[in-house]
C-alpha cells in the first residue's frame, strides 16, 4: 500500500471521527485507530503486517512504521488540501503580502496560495467561504499530495 | 489601437492624409494614436510633409490567415491588439468552460507576468505573446513534467526552423533549461508559464503562457536583466510570424497529444538530450536555501536528480544556475 493511499485512510479517519480503521488489501493489512479521548495520537500499521525482508545490518526497527503523531489539537473546520505534490508560496511574488492571514475571511473562489510544481503553478482557492482558521503551511514549504493546507471555519 | 499600424510600412512614407483617408479618421487623431505606440517599443518616423514610416518592417499578426490555417488542427484562435495578460484571461475564460485548445494571441500585452510576479517585457512586434488552454482527461496530480513537455515541444520547434549554434560549445544552439526555459547559446529564447486548474481526480486543464523572442531590438535587450536570445540572431533572418505561430502550435499539438497519451516519461530521453546543463555542477536556488549538486538528468515525472554529497536529490522547484557563473 503506498504512502499517499495511507496518508489518505489516515484522513478519512481524522475527517470521519470514527475510532478505528483496518483495512485489508491482498496480504496487506493496516489499522488506523484513534483515541477519541484525551490524546488524539493516530497510530497505523503493526509491523508484523509487513512481511519485508530487513536488510542486513540495519537496525532492526528500520522497517517498522513508526506511531505516528497527529497534530496537535486543529481548530475545527474544512480543511483545504493540497491537489499535487510542490511547494508553498503564500504570496504572489516574493516580499509580497500573503494572500491570506489566520482571522481573515474569504469568500469561495479566493486565491490562497500557489502551489507550484517545476514551474506548473496552481492557485489555490477557497472551496467554501469562511474565516481562516489555521494557516497550516509556511512560504516556500514542500507539501504533499492531499496534505492539509488551511482550515477555513 | 494598432488600426493605424496596420497601414504602415518600412519601405515608404505614407502621408497622414492618406491614411486619414483609409482610417476614415482626422490626421490629428492619426497623429495621436502613431504618437501613444511610441512608449510600446516600436519607432515610427515621422517628416512633416511625407508622412509616417516604420522604422523596421513588422509582421502583423492577422486573424484570418491563422484562423484559417489552424482551425484544421483544431485550435480556436482569438487575436486581440492588446491584453494585460493572455494567461489570466485565458483562465478567467477557462472557468466559464472555453473550449479545449482555445489561443488568445496579442500584439500588445502590458501585463505580462513570467514565473513569481516577474515580468515579461516583450516591445511591440518583437515577440509572440500567446496562451493556450489544453484540457487533461487527467488529474492535475499526474501533469507533472507539463512544463518540461512544453519547453520540449518550443526548443524543437526552433531547431526545425534552422537555428545555428553561434558558438563551438556543446551546451549551445536551441537547449532546455530546467524546467522549462528555452536557450539560445545559453540566453533565454522563450519563457513559459502554466497555470493549472483542477482537481485531485478529476479532469484537468492548464493554460500555457508563451513569450518567444523574434527580434528584439537593442534597447530593449538593455532593459532585459539576463541574457536574452531572439530568433532574428540565430536564423540570420526574421521569420514571418503567422507562419511561425502555426509552427509552433503545430509543434505544441503534437508535443501536447504525446503528453496526454504517456506523460513525461515517453519524451524523458529526447528532453535530456537537448538539456544545456547535462552533467554540469549547478546552484539551485530554493525559497529554503541552496542545493549543490552534478545534473543527473530528470525522472519519470520530470523531477530534477540531482547527485550531492548526501546523495541524489529530487528537486521539485528552485532556480538552476551554473556555479561560478553569474546567471
Amino acid at each position: 500500500m503506498d504512502l499517499r493511499k495511507l496518508k489518505k485512510l489516515i484522513d478519512l479517519v481524522q475527517e470521519s471521527g470514527i475510532a478505528e480503521l483496518e483495512i485489508t488489501e491482498g496480504e496487506e493489512k493496516v489499522r488506523i485507530s484513534r483515541s477519541v479521548a484525551g490524546n488524539a495520537a493516530t497510530m497505523f500499521a503493526p509491523p508484523q503486517y509487513y512481511p519485508m525482508p530487513q536488510p542486513v545490518g540495519a537496525p532492526a526497527t528500520a522497517a517498522v512504521a513508526e506511531p505516528v503523531e497527529a497534530e496537535p489539537a486543529q481548530p475545527e473546520g474544512h480543511i483545504v488540501k493540497s491537489p499535487m505534490v510542490g511547494t508553498v508560496y503564500r504570496s504572489p511574488s516574493p516580499g509580497a503580502k500573503s494572500f491570506v492571514e489566520v482571522g481573515q475571511s474569504v469568500n469561495a473562489g479566493e486565491t490562497l496560495c500557489i502551489i507550484e510544481a517545476m514551474k506548473l503553478m496552481n492557485e489555490i482557492e477557497a472551496d467554501q467561504g469562511g474565516v481562516i482558521k489555521a494557516v497550516l503551511v509556511e512560504n516556500g514549504q514542500p507539501v504533499e499530495y492531499g496534505e492539509p493546507l488551511f482550515i477555513i471555519g | 489601437m494598432l488600426d493605424v499600424l496596420r497601414h504602415l510600412s518600412a519601405d515608404e512614407f505614407v502621408s497622414g492624409e492618406v491614411l486619414a483617408e483609409r482610417l476614415g479618421l482626422s490626421r490629428a487623431t492619426i497623429n495621436n494614436r502613431l504618437r501613444a505606440v511610441q512608449p510600446l517599443g516600436l519607432t515610427v518616423y515621422s517628416i512633416p510633409g511625407r508622412g509616417y514610416r516604420l522604422a523596421r518592417p513588422v509582421s502583423w499578426l492577422d486573424e484570418r490567415v491563422l484562423t484559417a490555417a489552424l482551425s484544421g488542427l483544431g485550435f480556436h484562435l482569438r487575436l486581440e491588439d492588446s491584453a494585460e495578460s493572455t494567461n489570466s484571461q485565458l483562465l478567467a475564460h477557462a472557468m466559464h468552460g472555453l473550449p479545449h485548445k482555445s489561443v488568445l494571441v496579442t500584439e500588445w500585452q502590458h501585463g505580462g507576468r513570467g514565473r513569481r510576479g516577474r515580468p515579461w517585457l516583450a516591445p511591440l512586434g518583437s515577440g509572440l505573446t500567446f496562451s493556450l488552454l489544453w484540457r487533461f482527461n487527467r488529474p492535475l496530480a499526474e501533469l507533472s513534467g507539463l512544463s518540461l513537455a512544453v519547453g520540449l515541444a518550443l526548443a524543437q520547434a526552433a531547431r526545425a526552423l534552422g537555428m545555428a549554434a553561434g558558438r563551438g560549445n556543446w551546451a549551445d544552439g536551441v537547449r532546455v533549461k530546467w524546467p522549462n526555459d528555452v536557450l539560445h547559446d545559453q540566453a533565454k529564447l522563450a519563457g513559459i508559464l502554466i497555470e493549472v486548474q483542477g482537481d485531485a481526480l478529476g479532469p484537468s486543464a492548464a493554460v500555457i503562457g508563451v513569450g518567444l523572442n523574434v527580434r528584439l531590438p537593442d534597447e530593449a535587450r538593455a532593459a532585459i536583466d539576463q541574457p536574452v536570445a531572439d530568433l532574428a540572431a540565430g536564423l540570420g533572418q526574421t521569420p514571418e510570424r503567422n507562419v511561425l505561430l502555426c509552427h509552433l502550435l503545430a509543434h505544441l499539438d503534437r508535443v501536447l497529444r504525446q503528453f496526454e497519451a504517456a506523460g513525461f516519461a515517453g519524451m524523458r530521453a529526447e528532453w535530456e538530450a537537448l538539456h544545456a546543463y547535462q552533467g554540469s555542477d549547478v546552484r539551485m536556488a530554493g525559497v529554503q536555501g541552496d542545493v549543490l549538486g552534478r545534473v543527473l538528468g530528470v525522472d519519470a515525472e520530470g523531477a530534477l536528480l540531482l547527485e550531492t554529497p548526501a546523495g541524489v536529490r529530487r528537486m521539485m522547484s528552485g532556480e538552476m544556475s551554473l556555479r561560478g557563473m553569474p546567471f
